[in-house]
């Protein structure tokens, strides 16, 4: 693999639910949960996948992963095309993705230990002798922070700063290189939340890892990626380098998302304007921008096409026919 | 110091309250002190496990059935709620005198009757206020299409328009106060933002007096006017929102602002844990993980001491200088 060529290709990626024929009456109705999604993964880097609930990150990352199947587009890892493949050989192949649920609590079956939960992932990945597994396990639980004594407890001996620890250390014995971790500190206090954030950081440094972040937390994403992506109903509205996108937020939704993020300003709600409605109030929008609705900036153009994503700064690329007029009307 | 001529409106003073576990007695809260002023918000800030749903439902005369007062008062208009009988609780404070915000817009309504029922099934058995009343105060909260709102059924609606709805029936029986828990937790920001904004509307407007529970010091900076900081049970510091967000005095106040994305580069964390309530340390709950902790800590939880415009803390290294 050349050092140039990225981890993880994704090509116009559409997942779409329903449409099917029920016995009576209409089919389902189609919902377009990703619509059109173009990203790259570099080896080693972190790349943020922000939205809100419904805007179809975790869609994106089941369908990456292969637990959902895509409608159209390609999927290529290390330069193999991995898509369009029967659903067992897709996680097959893509058995170098690994995903961190949201809540390794649920996720964790409350009768097993620790040991056996972590020697479960191993087993199932065909590690057949009993110390080398043993050993992987006892390897993670250190790379992860816990001691190896942790192999004989139960999940509900544990905190929830320890259990996303275990969560991680249950994907990790597999060596992935691509980890998709889904709102990973939803739920923790803020205290908590910091020790786990260095957990992250440091494996992927240590082990090499790349993440895709997927959080509705801006100020998360900020800590923890280079990239990252925005998304609204199933699209990718705006991308660039963390710096990029904090400092100079481009689309009209990126900046209503960046603004309403409460401040340690006393005051501040005064100044900041809410969005009007919520993403999947009214009809679903099925031509030109899905902001439309909610935008502050929309213009009757906005309604004929969808934007296609345009590179503004080198990386940096936003998806609205207004990127150059809106800094002037606002 | 002169005396503050307004009188808060809700007083809780030395609040404690326990718990008898399988495991022995747990103390819960710790002498809780708390004041709101008439037509302001105040925040309960604390992480999980620092006590601040049991001084609510303390508040709300809704302790889990083990659960007990043992020292204190909490004075609602001059009344102590803890020498009011149940009845007198269930008919006159909940959903009379003290209106309710719940933290889940998506569990709090029933899905199989319309939001009309539900709404109106408790207003009109405190107050008789009727469906135009209803109707008037989804306006006030901003809810699309108010009019026809009462027959619809809760799917119909989303998590943001659901947490309107509530706050519209915490408010029917024109409430003394409103206690709300973490509204906006379940919320995405965006729609975070405009139920603040709404809140904010109806304190400014109405002269609402809210008690308003969060982990979310960012929320407290935006929304409310006077904040008190917990730990584990005990109020650590207290006081109006700029100056505790300007200049923190309790350690533990200024370490979990530090953990803010605002403040600091750094990812900073509190290093160990909350500790249980079975197994509360004596004295400052708090010395265990305080750096600037000292012999004294072990002893007592120091008393509340007055600083610059009524900041109190809880805290040895304030002792000395206490405002006589």
């Amino acid at each position: 693999m050349t050092p140039t060529r990225p981890l993880l290709e994704i090509e116009d990626l559409v997942t779409l639910f329903g449409g099917d024929k029920r016995l009576l009456g209409k089919p389902r109705p189609v919902v377009r949960g990703v619509d059109g999604v173009s990203l790259t993964l570099k080896a080693g880097e972190a790349l943020g996948l922000v939205g809100e609930s419904g805007c179809g990150k975790t869609t994106l990352a089941k369908t990456i992963l292969g637990l959902i199947r895509e409608t159209s587009g390609a999927v290529r890892l290390e330069g193999q095309v991995v898509s369009h493949l029967p659903p067992r050989a897709a996680r097959i192949a893509r058995h170098t993705i690994q995903y961190v649920h949201q809540d390794p609590g649920a996720a964790l079956d409350p009768w097993w230990s620790i040991g056996q939960a972590l020697d479960e992932a191993l087993r199932i990945h065909r590690a057949t002798d009993q110390g080398e597994r043993r050993r992987r396990v006892d390897d993670m639980l250190r790379a992860v922070g816990l001691d190896p004594t942790f192999r004989t407890r139960y999940p509900h001996e544990l905190s929830g700063g320890q259990l996303r620890r275990v969560g991680l250390a249950r994907i990790l014995v597999l060596n992935p290189r691509i980890v998709i971790l889904d709102e990973p500190t939803a739920g923790l206090d803020l205290s908590v939340q910091a020790t786990v954030l260095g957990v992250l950081d440091d494996l992927r440094k240590r082990l090499g890892l790349t993440y895709l972040f997927v959080s509705h937390d801006l100020s998360v994403v900020k800590r923890m990626c280079e990239r990252v992506a925005i998304m609204y109903l199933g699209r990718i509205v705006e991308i660039g380098s963390v710096e990029q996108i904090f400092a100079k937020p481009q689309h009209p939704y990126t900046r209503a998302l960046l603004a309403a993020i409460p401040r340690l300003e006393p005051g501040s709600l005064h100044d900041t304007p809410a969005l009007p409605g919520e993403p999947s109030s009214g009809p679903v929008v099925t031509t030109g921008c899905g902001f439309r609705p909610r935008c502050p900036f929309a213009v009757s153009t906005c309604a004929e096409a969808r934007p296609p994503l345009v590179s503004l700064n080198g990386e940096h690329m936003a998806a609205c026919v207004r990127l150059h007029d809106i800094d002037t009307v606002a | 110091m002169t005396p503050n001529p307004v009188t808060p409106l809700l007083d809780v003073r030395n609040l404690s309250v326990s718990a008898g576990t399988d495991e022995g007695e747990a103390k819960i809260l710790d002498r809780v002190n708390l004041a709101l002023m008439p037509g302001s918000i105040h925040g309960v800030v604390g992480e999980s496990g620092c006590g601040k749903s049991t001084l609510m439902r303390a508040i709300l005369g809704i302790l889990p059935q083990r659960g007990r007062a043992t020292e204190g008062h909490i004075l609602l208009g001059g009344r102590d709620l803890l020498k009011l009988s149940a009845a007198v609780l269930q008919s006159e404070v909940r959903g009379g005198q003290i209106g309710f915000i719940p933290q889940d817009p998506y569990q709090a309504f029933n899905p199989v009757f319309r939001v009309g029922t539900q709404l109106l099934e408790t207003s009109r058995s405190k107050t008789g206020s009727g469906r135009a009343d209803i109707i008037a105060l989804l306006k006030s909260v901003q809810l699309p299409d108010a009019e026809s709102a009462l027959d619809r059924y809760p799917h119909q609606f989303s998590g943001g328009q659901r947490q309107r709805l509530l706050i519209a029936a915490a408010l029917a029986s024109s409430p003394a106060i409103v206690v709300a828990d973490e509204p906006t937790t379940a919320l995405d920001v965006t729609t975070q933002l405009q139920i603040l904004k709404v809140l904010r509307g109806l304190a400014e407007e109405r002269g609402l007096s809210m008690l308003f529970v969060t982990h979310d010091f960012g929320v407290v900076a935006q929304l409310c006017d006077t904040v008190t900081v917990m730990y584990a049970g005990q109020t650590v510091e207290s006081g109006p929102v700029a100056h505790v967000l300007a200049a923190p005095l309790h350690p533990y106040t200024r370490m979990l602002l530090a953990c803010h994305p605002d403040r600091g580069a750094e990812l900073a964390g509190i290093p160990g844990a909350v500790p249980s309530p079975l197994r509360a340390p004596s004295g400052c709950r708090f010395h265990p993980r305080c750096p600037s902790a000292r012999s004294e800590c072990r002893a007592a939880h120091p008393p509340r001491t007055e600083h610059a415009d009524k900041q109190n803390v809880q805290c040895v290294l304030y002792a000395a200088d206490v405002m006589a």
